[in-house]
């Protein structure tokens, strides 16, 4: 077995047959880290001492035979989910001193099943951007091109897992978080239906549309990674309180008679020609295993990025404005007096890409603009909304691509941030509706990965899961593992 | 719907905000905010008449908890990330002259 591409799957086997200790998987890893995190930087934090002693603690559960699915598994957690006594960050100068005093639910769980937490991925500033490039703690780079992003915001998980330095991750998804950088980085990654995961402890970008998910090898690794991320959570008033499937148990449902929507309108604009005919080929594949493919029409899609770039501001010119220099957080030097003390603290925390966020979000929010902005854009949300409820009457997943084309260069689309959002366009409409999606390794275009999406209705991830794992029987692409960055 | 933000509600928002924008720094701000709103812009050509407005993606309330004490706040380890905290107190420039 190549540990360096290892699946969940495959390791729980070695570990559990003592082929491999869990100590030695978490030493592996971090030779790795130390060999390629220079060039990558998909850590902000490692977390060697703890690490090392959850591992020792995982080989004492496998020996006694109580082994999890996730006991002994390394794992990394992008930088904005809260453990308690470690730097949590969320990419920004705001937060580069703050230690977590609690642990985040998703976090707990994840530990609670043994997984055993390398570090603590880099991040766009607070989950803002698509490349990663707004990170306070530099850019990543993406493992199969490092002249690349890996996407944004969960760039550095993404990174982490392509560049075999962890197995799986944790990300989250606002706009596309998970999806667009697995896609990237020719990974699996999902966005759950909203609700289903507890944000309990995970820095907030924009609470209506925040949801945390896995990232992985394969579509079986992240059935196993999110039934045990998901799950009630009082500590959450918006979790959902639905029972969670055994999704790893429900992977080997044959998918004939399947219905497999698509909205030719994803294909209608920006779309790479190249990106195209492989996201075409991957449908065809879908089709070959029995699966029907039906015309979708998902008429508000095209207002989508409109209707995001409204309430995600809104809600993050709100949740940010808890950062005053006062009770945690960055504070500025010698403060004048209060109002100079929350101002500069602000504007010298925050950075470029935040602060334009918060000021459109202030605006949309304001007296004499809530109705033409907010308003609107929720009334807009509503029907796209309804665009799937209606869609999902007549298919079982929707399908098409998940990014307009494959990973671009670093600085690239760093002066025309509207270029930048575009790289969201397919990923919007399932956040602001709440249903789960869903990218799948579907091939390379000049040597770089792109991803399918799948997107499934309310609660249904344990189809999407099952689509994606039985792909991944008929195809290699997941299997594909980036260069070694030098 | 406004389809540009000029400098004095910019002003207006940076206060709102508490994001003070350097004067050298306007005009660039400016014109980042008015590609946002040029983008935003597509939601007018979209037929909102009788449309309610959507808060909840899956439109359900939120979950009550009976009113009991679950957890304790940890005031010391809260504290510990204040940049200028003692005896309980979290300390700002004098309000009062």
């Amino acid at each position: 077995m190549n540990l360096r591409s290892a699946t969940i799957a495959e390791l729980r086997a070695h570990l559990d047959q003592r082929k491999l200790s869990a100590v030695e998987l978490t030493d592996y890893y971090f030779e790795r880290i130390d060999r390629h995190e220079p060039t990558i930087n998909a850590y902000v934090t490692q977390l060697r001492e703890t690490a090392r002693s959850a591992a020792v603690k995982a080989d004492k559960i496998i020996a006694a035979g109580q082994a999890t699915a996730l006991t002994g598994i390394p794992i990394a957690e992008k930088d904005l989910f809260c453990i308690e006594g470690t730097k949590t960050t969320s990419g920004s100068k705001m937060l580069a001193d703050f230690e977590a005093p609690y642990t985040a639910t998703v976090s707990e769980k994840l530990a609670n099943a043994g997984a055993v937490t390398l570090g603590k991925t880099n991040m766009d500033e607070f989950a803002m951007g698509s490349s990663n490039e707004s990170s306070y703690f530099g850019p990543v780079k993406n493992p199969w091109d490092t002249s690349r992003v890996p996407g944004g915001s969960s760039g550095g998980s993404a990174a982490a897992v392509a560049a075999g330095l962890c197995v799986a991750s944790t990300g989250t998804d606002t706009g596309g978080s998970i999806r667009q950088p697995a896609a990237l980085c020719g990974l699996t990654g999902l966005k759950p239906t909203y609700g289903r995961v507890s944000r309990w402890g995970m820095i907030a970008f924009a609470s209506s549309l925040d949801q945390a998910g896995p990232m992985t090898r394969s579509a079986k690794d992240a059935a196993i990674m999110l039934e045990h991320m998901a799950g009630f959570d009082p500590r959450d008033s918006t979790c959902l309180t639905e029972a969670v499937p055994r999704y790893s148990q429900h992977l080997d449902q044959p998918i004939k008679g399947l219905r497999i929507g698509v909205c030719e309108a994803f294909f209608e604009t920006a779309l790479d020609a190249t990106v195209a005919t492989q996201i075409r080929e991957a449908l065809s594949i879908l089709e070959s295993l029995g699966a029907t493919l039906i015309d979708v029409s998902l008429p508000h899609m095209t207002a989508s990025l409109g209707a995001y770039y409204v309430i995600a501001p809104a809600e993050c010119s709100a949740n940010l404005a808890r950062f005053d220099g006062i009770r945690y957080g960055y504070r500025c030097e010698d403060p004048q007096n209060l109002q100079d003390l929350y101002t500069r603290s602000r504007a010298e925390g925050f950075g470029q890409e935040v602060k334009k966020r918060i000021l459109v979000g202030t605006f949309a929010l304001s007296a004499g603009y809530y109705d033409a902005f907010y308003g609107r854009a929720q009334k807009v949300r509503r029907l796209i909304k309804q665009d799937f409820v209606e869609a999902f009457s007549q298919v079982d997943v929707i399908a098409g691509p998940t990014t307009p084309t494959p990973a671009f260069g670093l600085g690239e689309k760093a002066k025309n941030s509207v270029d930048m959002y575009l790289q969201d366009v397919f990923t919007i409409a399932a956040s602001l509706a709440g249903v789960p999606a869903m990218s799948i390794p579907a091939g390379l275009v000049s040597g770089l990965p792109i991803g399918l999406q799948l997107i499934g209705n309310y609660l249904d991830e344990a189809t999407l899961l099952n689509v994606a794992h039985q792909f991944q029987q008929t195809t290699d692409w997941h299997t594909l593992t980036a260069p070694e960055a030098p | 719907m406004p389809t540009q933000i000029d400098e004095k509600t910019l002003s207006q928002m940076s206060t709102l905000a508490a994001l003070p924008v350097e004067p050298s720094q306007e005009q660039q701000t400016l014109a980042a905010l008015n590609e946002v709103l040029d983008l935003v812009a597509m939601l007018e050509s979209v037929d909102v008449d009788g449309v309610l407005p959507l808060a909840h993606p899956l439109e359900r309330y939120q979950q009550l908890s009976t009113d009991a004490v679950t957890e304790h706040v940890d005031r010391e380890a809260l504290s510990r990330n204040a940049p200028d905290f003692e005896a309980g107190l979290y300390f700002v420039p004098k309000v009062i002259e």
